[in-house]
């Protein structure tokens, strides 16, 4: 597929005309992203009802900045209180906090906000360019494969995410099986509907996502009477001297912003793999080729460059999938499915051809928004720790009525704000016992879709199951699927041996403890 | 021995795996639902929960041996943990809860503004909050907002009530 340069022109306007939304989207998300246990999802999911209501673009436009400025936003508790606001920044908390007890809290700031705006900003770009050839790779796939990339995606996110490989696999399976209840496509009859006439269509994504996200957090969120200890918030009164410091800092490891935003970028486009392994990987990749490894977790800047930059880069990677073959990335490009769904938007390989505008505009949306963003956050950092200290009793009754009114706006259904609530105590028990919600919520969505692709291979089959593995796309893609399923059972075995050797060993009784 | 092999093990031995399978009794229980109630259509309608339903059940298998292994083995009890255990959180989340399906059951008479804030009320007595005027200003401030964004502003056709019959037509919309 060849450039348009009137097509690029037009959508670089449009992009810049969605400015007014672009601002108050990067500010929600920079303080969603501060809250810790707050995420770009469930935030999508409370505004749900505002999205639904925008045109497609403006939506998109939305989403992807308020998405993007999360990513940013949770880096703010991770320096400033050793927790993160969101998955992706748990391994800022490595060196950012010894930045902050060193009294370098506005430095590990400015360096995160330079590492995550240049990172994200680099890889959309990168994206846009790369976005061709992968559409390209998602026409090869037909109805056989497509069974496969859906178990491989399943079994990816199951196996990754979740602690234990086996209770995410059989969460995935779960939210598969729930995607499965209504009307079959070539008959129309009711299957596991339990009666009621509301779930023929299958069952409702929004009352799903609201439940197993939100409901289910907060929930969890009781538990604490504010979310971060008012004791522990560090005075972080900013001095322009810091911020310049942090700005030299930044300019001094800018190879390794652009480095480790494209290892961000890799995971990201892998299904399930998000912004928590990202950042991880980086950071161990950015001690790997260091000079002075040891400096790591001692307040060292690359250990806030490397994660940061890295969990930026994941935002435009975890869309990739999304738009080339339908399979969401993570869990907020799930959200952004529904949406695109609402809007009668068919995601896949033909996107690119049928609605260009789309499937690039996101992309320059997000471009965009980094700009925004880049030019907001330094003079609000000093404001943004403050968000942590809203007390739960506040925050939960809201968050809960909030998203049970949510769940009413996308069908008007009564039914659908109880089905919430269903999801929501689902997803409290997963929780709770590990097992993931991603998986499940993953699971319904791809739950329609992977019984079409599954039906149209059965039926060129004649009903035998065995042209799943006639295909060799398809096979390698089998074989991906059983490694990945072998390689964290064989990881968690070794490290049971480990522990039993450790317990066994007579040294362990009076050897140090291990850091 | 070291403090975190030391931890790792009491953990191991005090793990509540009775917790550890309510998913998978719950996932079990909806399969077979599934599979007995689609037993007598053709075979292309029910090929897909057929499927996954297998597969499903293969693997809940798997983690209910891993439990009994674990339960002969002595490193874990059929205990629900946290779930079980009676706190003044679990109350209050079952509190909420009973709000909420109240919330849902009267919403079609209350309305979406006035239901909002009462559950925003309830919600917030509940968690503790015991101010006149936060519990006011909170509630009051969400519903309004509510009401005037999506109600209003976009028109959304949430379910009306006293507040809505009143005000709507008053403020230039229908409902």
């Amino acid at each position: 597929m060849g450039w348009d340069s009137a097509l690029l022109l037009s959508l670089a306007v449009d992009a810049v005309m969605l400015t007014w939304v672009v601002v108050p989207a990067v500010l929600l998300g920079i303080l969603v992203g501060a809250i810790p246990g707050f995420s770009a999802q469930n935030t999508l999911i409370i505004l749900l009802p505002l999205t639904l209501a925008m045109d497609i673009n403006t939506a998109l436009a939305f989403m992807v900045s308020l998405y993007c400025a999360t990513h940013l936003g949770g880096g703010i508790p991770a320096i400033l209180v050793n927790m993160p606001g969101t998955g992706g920044a748990a391994a800022t908390t490595l060196d950012g906090y010894q930045m902050t007890l060193k009294g370098r809290a506005q430095q590990a700031l400015v360096l995160c906000f330079v590492a995550s705006t240049v990172g994200g900003l680099v890889t959309s770009i990168a994206t846009v360019a790369l976005l061709p050839f992968l559409a390209q790779v998602g026409m090869y796939l037909r109805s056989v494969e497509m069974v496969a990339v859906m178990v491989f995606g399943l079994v990816l996110i199951a196996a990754i995410a979740a602690d234990d490989p086996l209770k995410g696999i059989i969460a995935g399976f779960f939210g598969l099986m729930i995607g499965a209840i209504g009307t079959d496509h070539i008959y129309g009859t009711p299957r596991a509907a339990f009666g009621f006439l509301e779930l023929y269509d299958g069952v409702p994504l929004v009352p799903a996502l609201i439940g197993l996200f939100a409901i289910s957090e907060a929930f969890s969120m009781m538990e604490r009477s504010t979310i971060v200890p008012r004791s522990a918030v560090v005075d972080s009164r900013a001095h322009w001297a810091d911020t310049i410091e942090g700005l030299r800092l930044s300019l001094k490891y800018w190879w390794l912003t652009i480095w480790t935003s494209f290892v961000g970028l890799l995971i990201g486009v892998v299904p399930g793999a998000g912004a928590s392994i990202a950042s991880f990987v980086a950071y161990q990749q950015a001690r790997m080729f260091s000079k002075t490894p040891d400096e790591f977790g001692k307040g060292f800047a690359p250990g806030v460059v490397a994660p940061e930059s890295a969990n930026n880069g994941v935002t435009s990677g975890t869309l990739v999938p999304l738009m080339a073959i339908g399979v969401p990335g993570g869990s907020t490009a799930a959200v952004m499915m529904v949406v695109l769904q609402y809007h009668g938007i068919v995601l896949g390989p033909r996107l690119f051809i049928e609605s260009p505008d789309i499937a690039y505009g996101i992309f320059f949306s997000m471009t965009l928004s980094y700009i925004v963003m880049l030019f907001t956050i330094l003079p609000l950092a000093r404001y943004m720790s403050q968000v942590v200290l809203i007390p739960t009793r506040i925050l939960v009754p809201l968050i809960l009525s909030l998203t049970i009114v949510g769940a009413f706006a996308n069908r008007e259904y009564v039914f659908d704000m109880g089905l919430a609530l269903v999801f929501g105590v689902i997803g409290y028990i997963a929780r709770k016992t590990n097992y993931h919600v991603t998986a499940i919520l993953i699971g319904i969505i791809l739950g329609p879709l992977f019984e079409q692709y599954l039906l149209r291979s059965l039926r060129i089959g004649q009903g035998d199951l065995t042209i799943l593995f006639s295909s060799t796309t398809g096979n390698v893609l089998w074989a991906f699927v059983v490694l990945s399923v072998l390689l964290p059972w064989l990881r968690s075995r070794q490290q049971e041996r480990q522990r039993r050797i450790e317990r066994e060993t007579p040294s362990a009784l009076t050897g140090d403890q291990p850091r | 021995m070291s403090q975190k092999v030391a931890q790792s093990l009491r953990q191991r031995r005090n793990a509540q795996l009775g917790a550890d399978l309510i998913i998978p009794v719950l996932a079990a229980g909806f399969t077979l639902y599934y599979l007995i109630s689609s037993s007598n259509l053709v075979w292309e309608a029910r090929a897909n929960g057929t499927v996954v339903g297998v597969v499903l059940l293969a693997l809940i298998a798997i983690q209910v041996a891993r439990v009994v292994l674990r339960l002969r083995g002595g490193t874990g009890s059929l205990g629900f943990g946290d779930l079980g255990r009676w706190t003044p959180a679990q109350g209050q989340r079952l509190a909420l809860i009973g709000v909420l399906i109240l919330f849902i059951a009267a919403i079609p008479w209350l309305g979406t503004t006035l239901g909002l804030f009462l559950v925003m009320l309830a919600a917030m007595w509940i968690l503790g909050l015991r101010e006149p005027v936060t519990l006011f200003a909170v509630a009051g401030g969400v519903a309004a907002a509510v009401f005037l964004v999506f109600i209003v502003l976009l028109g959304a056709r949430f379910p009306p009530g006293p507040v809505e019959r009143v005000l709507v037509p008053l403020l230039g919309g229908g409902i």
